[in-house]
């Protein structure tokens, strides 16, 4: 592909995958840091889980504000699943590794920038 | 007494029932690092502070206590009890006395002779702030930013407001989360009681409810991330019998229950929580809740039989800690106990107040004794007496039966927070039998022990414990149900004070 102008690529390392069972799904969002908002979402991924580190890579993202929600798929169905208390059951990471209070956390608390050229990291541990 | 700083903290309390936003985080911030240094302050002008002081964390234990009058001979056994105890921690004072980590206090009382024990409940909330050498946390009335991911509410159970024993286990209780296990012998916490096998965290009330055969029935809500009401019944070893849930648009923080021989009667005040408010920056869990009373009191009556058969009831809006008990007329009328407030300026107000060193009134918080009547497919209907009562109790075995007695706190003024008093309510009549402890002391809850020979419904003892502020130490003391005027039989003095905590309970030996 080639380079765009005014975009850069995103590389996320995710940490702390519990283990290999199916995938880790990687959303990349504009306005809120929910998985489930599927009209935030710009990009998204799907990885091969393995346990300890991974790494996604968002090639031309264009320039602007963005943050990421990503949860371990280790059922492999798509879905963030809870319990019967609405508490998700699966591994779940935000950018900045913001949290939420009992839900995804504000976009301002996860919010990055991506530049118009170069690469920006983000490093999310994710919680199980 | 009324100081500036008193009324200052009443208008901003009073800001608060009118719904108004919680202050802002610069205003959170700059408020956050003085508690510990006012409170610090204040307690030099007034002893009774002590109860809030809390303690550092080391485990107590006395010899044998100095006894004065005569410890009954056939009163034998261990009285725990459960309270916040450790209000500062890394420099950190919390903002709400709710917040502590929770301490269990053990008497040991065996023939004649009192011996205490409190070791503070290391849940993992606890541990993962001592690996952090901070604290991480939010809790109820607390701001803690910068803390790891929370997922569920076990992250933040502090296991601090009453203990259960049953099913041979010992639990130390909080109320939005998982029992937590304590070993009977060393009361080392040993981890949480997962209740229902599909559900971690699965909450669980303070105030789980024992019928006299054993049968333990409870509830548990959970605001976050969805209101939810759970009801559960649970056999005398401990099983999981059966559970239902009820559809509710909140849960206003009900903070006990009544059970009758046919059913379970849940009660939710009108405190909503606004989950928006909860998103902002600094938000205090306590403070994104507003005080509805349009929406009135509502009832849940469900069926021992089938917890899923459930009814809703009204009544006036109000706000409530604790009840005694419930029993049904024969035509199905419910008839049930509580301690009745017309706000929840407590929560808010005095609460919160008394961990900066302002002891403040309890404004629209002072609890009176109410009898609440629910006829059968009707709403129901409260009459509030001049009565100030907190910390109800009733003998063990009148739960869901018609009773006679209530007993339980009080003090010399409506408004007065904390309590002196121990009072004895005959039901039928509204007379009252009192003991003044003094203004230099605090009572706390007192648990009704039968005798061995129980005959009579008031035919055991009281025992509970009071700080006594003048000699900087607590009592534990013992009064005979029946004349609770004449003073404690006897009273065991601890050679120190403990943090004023909430609920006990007495196991007698076997």
């Amino acid at each position: 592909m080639h380079k765009q102008a005014n975009a850069g690529d995103l590389t996320v390392t995710l940490e702390n995958v519990a283990n290999a069972d199916s995938a880790l799904l990687v959303g990349v969002h504009t306005k809120s840091a929910d998985f489930s908002d599927d009209a935030s979402r710009v990009t998204g991924q799907m990885q091969a889980a393995k346990a300890g580190k991974v790494t996604v890579h968002f090639k031309n993202l264009p320039a602007g504000r963005y943050a990421i929600a990503l949860f371990h798929d280790a059922n492999g169905n798509g879905k963030l699943d809870s319990n019967r208390l609405g508490i998700p059951v699966k591994g779940i990471g935000f950018s900045n590794n913001a949290t939420g209070s009992f839900g995804p956390p504000a976009f301002a608390k996860a919010a990055f920038d991506v530049p118009a050229d170069g690469t920006i990291t983000q490093s999310i541990k994710l919680v199980y | 007494m009324i100081t500036r700083r008193n009324l200052l903290s009443g208008m901003a309390a009073a800001g608060l029932m009118r719904g108004l936003p919680y202050a802002g985080p610069s205003a959170v911030a700059k408020a956050q690092d003085d508690w510990a240094r006012l409170f610090k302050d204040a307690l030099a002008d007034n002893p009774l502070l002590l109860g809030w002081q809390g303690v550092g964390g080391a485990p107590l234990e006395s010899g044998a206590l100095d006894i004065t009058g005569a410890w009954p001979k056939d009163l034998s056994g261990r009285f725990f009890r459960n309270g916040p105890a450790i209000h500062e921690r890394f420099g950190q004072r919390s903002r709400h006395w709710f917040d502590a980590d929770g301490m269990i206090q053990e008497f040991r009382i065996a023939n004649g002779q009192v011996r205490h024990r409190g070791r503070v409940i290391d849940t993992p909330k606890r541990r993962q702030e001592t690996a952090a050498g901070k604290k991480l946390f939010n809790g109820f009335g607390t701001h803690v930013s910068g803390g790891p991911a929370v997922r569920g509410p076990d992250a933040l159970n502090t296991a601090n407001i009453s203990t259960l024993h049953h099913g041979d286990e010992l639990m130390a209780l909080w109320e939005a989360g998982s029992p937590t296990l304590i070993d009977a012998d060393t009361l080392a916490a040993k981890g949480f009681k997962q209740l229902l096998p599909d559900l971690k965290g699965a909450p669980f009330t303070a105030h789980p409810k024992t019928d006299p055969d054993g049968t333990l029935w409870a509830f548990g809500y959970s605001a976050l991330p969805r209101p939810i009401l759970l009801l559960y019944h649970i056999g005398p070893r401990g099983e999981v019998k059966s559970e239902a849930a009820a559809k509710v648009d909140y849960t206003g923080l009900p903070h006990d229950f009544v059970v009758t021989a046919k059913h379970v009667v849940i009660i939710l005040p009108p405190l909503v929580l606004d989950r928006d408010a909860l998103q902002e920056p600094g938000a205090i869990f306590l403070d994104a809740h507003r005080w509805q009373p349009e929406l009135g009191t509502r009832v849940l009556i469900a069926d021992k039989n089938d917890l899923s058969k459930q009814r809703w009831a009204q009544l006036p809006p109000g706000f409530f800690f604790h009840h005694g008990n419930a029993w049904e007329e024969a035509d199905g009328t419910i008839r049930l106990d509580l301690c009745w407030s017309k706000g929840p300026d407590l929560l808010f107000g005095a609460l919160r107040n008394v961990m900066r060193g302002d002891i403040t009134p309890a404004g629209n918080g002072a609890p009176h004794y109410a009898s609440v009547m629910v006829p059968p497919g009707r709403d129901g209907v409260i009459e509030m007496s001049s009565d100030v009562m907190e910390f109800t109790k009733v003998a063990p075995n009148v739960v869901g039966q018609r009773h006679d007695h209530v007993y339980g706190l009080s003090a010399a003024a409506a408004d007065t927070f904390p309590f002196n008093r121990l009072v004895k309510r005959n039901l039928a009549s509204g007379a009252t039998d009192i003991y003044g402890f003094g203004d230099h002391i605090i009572a706390e809850e007192h648990v009704f022990v039968p005798r061995p020979d129980q005959k009579a419904e008031d035919d055991g003892w009281l025992i509970g414990t009071h700080l006594d502020t003048q000699k900087a130490a607590t009592n534990l003391a013992v009064f005979d149900a029946k004349a609770i005027s004449d003073r404690p039989i006897a009273t065991a003095a601890l050679p120190y004070p403990l943090p004023l905590g909430f609920h006990g309970i007495f196991v007698a030996d076997d």
